[in-house]
């Protein structure tokens, strides 16, 4: 169908409020030193048209999460080892070949990190185009054809009708994300999957691709998923934040609730590790600290508790569960009513998170000699001065 | 891309050059001439200088490589020592023996080879994956004389499927039309006789699964890497998010791409194959450049051997010139830069 | 704003020989490899003990005794002049291991410092040597080293001379590419500011880098001159000794032999022949996916 009929389609969808259910997804690679649990017990809910933002360092799980959804996962090594995907009321994890590979494309769709390595580089970018339509509808060469260039156009992209018979190393790497989202939406599909589209781009090309991404979704009418591991990626752009660590998310909540008031010690390290133009005074660059942790053996406990400030005792022995930040509340799992939600046993207060670090009585022993630490180098700096 | 093939045949100049350099030098650099092997042992040191006059091989160095230079520059190849024959009549006659062979063993080396790779790689890890692993290993390993005594004993002699010697049966057949020595094409186009051309290709079937093992364990190795290679790249994956058909993506994406490096090999096995198989010649008595050089050499008779060597390197540098050029065609990046 | 990096990641010290360590279990692990393993050391045992080990002497044997088919007394058979075919086999994996380690040896040498010189010297010194290697790599087949070996007489020394002046340009090539690669890295600039320390972790990261594509060549290589050798020693230019026997001549005069039932007198030599070159491609291509840290398993 064309764009405008993807718009209509989706506008007057009746299912009520959810797109996409996924419900303890758990992932496995198998590796020469052992076996990788990538993604261990994600579960959220996606509404038709939202834009969710999953946040997350490299190798937390969040684009394999995204590959599992659509069964992308590389062949021999990955495995989805439990869980259940509900998209449009079929579970996709139970789908057959057929039926997936029908469904890719043309109601998920999925774009990569990086353009240049994502685009065959002999064939031309209208073939590229072209392929995805004829791939799932019976329409002939020309038809395709004028089909790419209304999707050039709607991306942006001058000279349409030229470039079609262009190779993607003669397009800048922005031209080519653009191509990228152009072929994702070019049969209007209900979900769009953008992992780190940005990252591999120029700073200021960053802010176009996000832009357009955000006003073609509305125009078609696709709920996005987008992932970034960087916050100010997604600031500006979702309705809804789910923050991930070691496979699980930790967080998750309105974009606004979220910056405002984070609850979880990792997404407080992440935001105090971005520098804020709107806090003035002294403000420290707190990174965090510690290396990711090995997913081919996770020890009992929240994965991060050995790089947590607030880390207290139960926090090595029990997993917190993914509960409401505020005791009690009804759980909304998606839209803008969503509720707030945290893994956390000993969750940062809004002083705590504003300073980036916990209250002198509440620190944790590994948090107390790093800022032992910071104080020496500190005083030593200014003794240089 | 034009500058790219411009400055590619520009560099074929001085490799030419330097080869004719190199091939008098080492040539002269070595022990013994040819004069010996044509008077035979028990001669005369008078009769050997005047061999060695007639030959020219008591002149200066620079002076043989000017004269041999000048030859060369006016079509004259030299003369075999040992036959009188020039040495390009000599060539002209026995090349396309080799031709037809290389043609044969790479036509088996492609045809079993790839699809070998390709299966390989879509079921990396598998039972069969490991076998044809360990089986192109062990097609490189094997000497290709002793697989050519192989097949002769088993297909010749002991099951008498198939001929073991010569290019055709001499008794029942000739060749003294055309005169090109491309057999195949003669018995078939020229002499319309489907007979004669199944006796040439009974003939050649042997030889060229000898000559041919080892290009096919390179290139099934070769394909399975490249396809392996080309399987896990991003653009596959795009492929797959699209919901692409598995044909699809196996033709267009997956195959257009690994054919790169693939063809590239084939064509410098191909070069290889040019440059004469002595062993296999050798065992299966064909009449090929293979044998004549080797003969040469046992001969010492410098003029063939140097010619000889000097236009098969040649050709292998073309090959090689036309491997590149058609890489550099096919691969847009560099075609249109 | 007082800015403050806290030194954050976890100093791990260098060692260069953690590379050797990880290839090697990478190796033990690949179970070709390991066939491969196996059989250069059955090879290489045979060839040093072969005077203890072979039943007889190989040039015992009579006329009489000729073409005697596998028996508990001659387990391999005998050939057209009686001797004990298996004990020939044994004495002729000297010949091989041999000529494979002379040529080799002398070919990576020449090779090393060929292409070290051609590498570092850059320019058109660089341009004109590699052309010659050029060349050399373009006669055809085994003509120069057929060509050797006839002028300078048959034996198993001038065999090892030839493939090593086979071996050469390979060599020289791989080594220039490695040097070429490394003088352009991030990590000589780096060192050469740095001083002495940097040179230090020049050596234990940077030598394993260019040795490794040298040690994967050396050891294929290994495997060509031992089929090379029997190729010409198959024409005739081996070793004219009788006491030095040799895979390659023992196949020689088989093709004769071919119709009067003693096949086997061909099959044998060339089977060991097989086995020990398989030997070292089995190994080497383990090298190669063990030492080569970006490749995908």
């Amino acid at each position: 169908m064309t764009v405008t009929e993807g718009r209509a389609e989706a506008a007057s969808r009746t299912d009520g409020d959810v797109l996409l259910r996924v419900r303890d997804l758990a992932v496995e690679f198998a590796s020469s030193s052992g076996r990788v649990h990538a993604v261990n017990g994600v579960s959220f809910d996606l509404q038709p048209h939202e834009l969710l933002g999953v946040v997350g360092e490299s190798g937390c799980g969040k684009s394999v999460t995204s590959l599992a959804i659509l069964r992308l996962l590389p062949k021999p090594s990955g495995r989805v080892t439990d869980g259940q995907v509900d998209f449009d009321g079929r579970d996709l994890l139970r789908l057959d070949d057929d039926a997936m590979r029908d469904l890719r494309g043309r109601e998920v769709a999925m774009i990569f990190q990086d353009p240049m390595t994502s685009l065959n580089p002999v064939i031309t970018i209208g073939e590229q185009l072209a392929e995805v339509v004829q791939a799932h509808q019976k329409v002939d060469r020309r038809e395709a054809e004028r089909r790419a260039v209304e999707m050039l156009e709607l991306v942006g992209i001058p000279n349409a009708k030229r470039r079609l018979r262009d190779y993607p190393h003669q397009f800048s790497g922005g031209m080519r994300q653009r191509v990228m989202i152009a072929m994702a939406l070019a049969l209007g599909p209900k979900l769009l999957i953008a992992d780190e589209p940005t990252t591999a781009l120029d700073v200021t090309i960053q802010a176009q691709i996000l832009e357009l991404i955000q006003r073609v979704a509305h125009e078609t009418g696709a709920a996005v998923m987008l992932i970034t591991h960087d916050l100010g990626v997604v600031a500006g752009m979702t309705q809804r934040i789910q923050v991930m660590y070691a496979g699980r998310i930790v967080e998750t909540a309105t974009t606004a609730e979220l910056f405002a008031h984070p609850r979880h010690p990792y997404t407080v390290g992440l935001l105090r590790s971005i520098p804020r133009l709107d806090e003035g005074g002294s403000h420290e660059l707190i990174p965090i600290e510690g290396l990711p942790p090995d997913l081919t053996r996770l020890p009992k406990g929240c994965p991060f508790a050995p790089r947590c400030a607030w880390a207290i005792e139960r926090c090595l022995e029990e997993d917190p569960p993914l509960d409401p930040v505020r005791a009690g509340e009804a759980e909304v799992l998606a839209g803008p009513q969503a509720t707030h939600r945290a893994a956390c046993w000993n969750q940062p207060t809004d002083e705590e998170a504003r300073a980036g670090t916990p209250a002198d009585g509440r620190i944790s022993a590994v948090a107390a000699a790093a800022r032992a630490r910071a104080t020496e180098a500190a005083a030593l700096l200014a003794g240089d001065r | 891309m034009l500058k790219y093939i411009v400055r590619r045949l520009l560099l074929l100049i001085p490799i030419l050059l330097g080869l004719s350099v190199f091939m008098i030098v080492f040539l002269h650099m070595l022990p013994g001439d040819p004069c010996s092997s044509i008077l035979g042992e028990h001669t005369t040191a008078q009769r050997l200088e005047t061999c060695r006059h007639g030959l020219g091989l008591d002149k200066p160095l620079y002076q043989q490589y000017v004269d041999y230079m000048g030859g060369l520059l006016h079509g004259n190849l030299g003369i075999s020592a040992t036959n009188r024959v020039p040495v390009t009549t000599s060539f002209l006659n026995r090349f396309p023996a080799t031709v037809e062979l290389a043609l044969a063993a790479m036509l088996i080396a492609v045809g079993v080879g790839i699809p070998l790779g390709v299966a390989a790689a879509k079921r990396q890890f598998s039972l069969f994956d490991n076998f044809a692993t360990v089986a192109s290993l062990l097609g490189i390993s094997i000497p290709i004389f002793f697989l050519g005594l192989l097949l002769q004993y088993a297909f010749g002699v002991w099951l008498h499927w198939l001929p073991t010697a010569g290019r055709y049966d001499l008794r029942t057949y000739d060749f003294n039309g055309a005169g090109t020595n491309f057999l195949l094409w003669e018995s078939l186009i020229i002499d319309h006789n489907i007979g004669k051309f199944a006796d040439v290709v009974r003939h050649l079937i042997l030889p060229a699964v000898a000559l041919g093992t080892i290009p096919l364990a390179v290139v099934a190795r070769i394909t399975r890497s490249a396809v392996l290679e080309v399987l896990s790249e991003d653009y596959v994956r795009t492929a797959r998010a699209k919901g692409l058909t598995d044909r699809r993506i196996d033709d267009r994406h997956v195959l257009r791409n690994a054919m790169l490096p693939i063809s590239t090999v084939i064509g410098l096995q191909t070069g290889l194959l040019l440059g004469g198989a002595v062993l296999t010649e050798q065992i299966f008595s064909w009449g090929g450049v293979g044998n004549w050089l080797f003969q040469a050499a046992v001969d010492k008779d410098f003029n063939v051997v140097q010619s000889g060597a000097l236009i098969l390197a040649t050709i292998f540098v073309l090959v090689n010139l036309a491997v590149d050029i058609s890489y550099a065609y096919l691969n847009p990046r560099i075609r249109y830069s | 704003m007082a800015q403050i990096a806290l030194p954050q990641v976890i100093e791990e010290p260098v060692r260069g020989s953690s590379l050797w360590r990880d290839a090697a279990a990478r190796l033990v692990r690949n179970p070709a490899a390991m066939v491969g393993l196996f059989l250069i050391l059955a090879f290489v045992f045979v060839a040093v003990f072969a005077p203890i080990v072979a039943p007889y002497s190989p040039t015992e044997g009579t006329i009489l005794q000729r073409f005697k088919p596998p028996s508990p007394t001659h387990l391999l058979g005998t050939d057209l002049q009686g001797r004990d075919i298996l004990s020939r086999i044994l004495w002729g994996a000297r010949s091989s291991l041999w000529v494979a380690i002379l040529s080799v040896s002398i070919g990576l040498t020449l090779g090393l410092v060929y292409g070290s010189i051609s590498g570092f010297l850059g320019g058109w010194a660089d341009f004109w040597m590699m052309r010659l290697v050029d060349v050399m790599l373009s006669l055809p087949g085994l003509l120069l080293t057929i060509t050797i070996v006839i002028f300078l007489g048959p034996g198993l020394n001038t065999i090892a001379f030839a493939i090593a002046v086979e071996n050469v340009p390979v060599f020289s090539r791989l080594v220039r590419s490695s040097i070429l690669a490394l003088k352009e890295t991030d990590f000589v600039l780096a060192a050469r500011s740095i001083g002495a320390r940097g040179r230090r972790i020049l050596v234990s990261h940077i030598m394993p880098n260019a040795l490794t594509p040298v040690i994967v060549q050396a050891t294929l290589a290994l495997a060509t001159a031992i089929v090379d050798a029997a190729g010409l020693g198959y024409l005739g230019f081996g070793p004219q000794d009788p006491a030095t026997p040799e895979w390659g001549t023992m196949l020689t005069d088989t093709q004769r032999y071919l119709t009067s039932g003693a096949a086997f007198t061909a099959l044998f030599p060339g089977i060991a022949i097989i086995l020990s070159v398989l030997g070292f491609n089995l190994l080497g291509d383990g090298l190669r996916e063990a030492l080569d840290p970006r490749l995908k398993r």
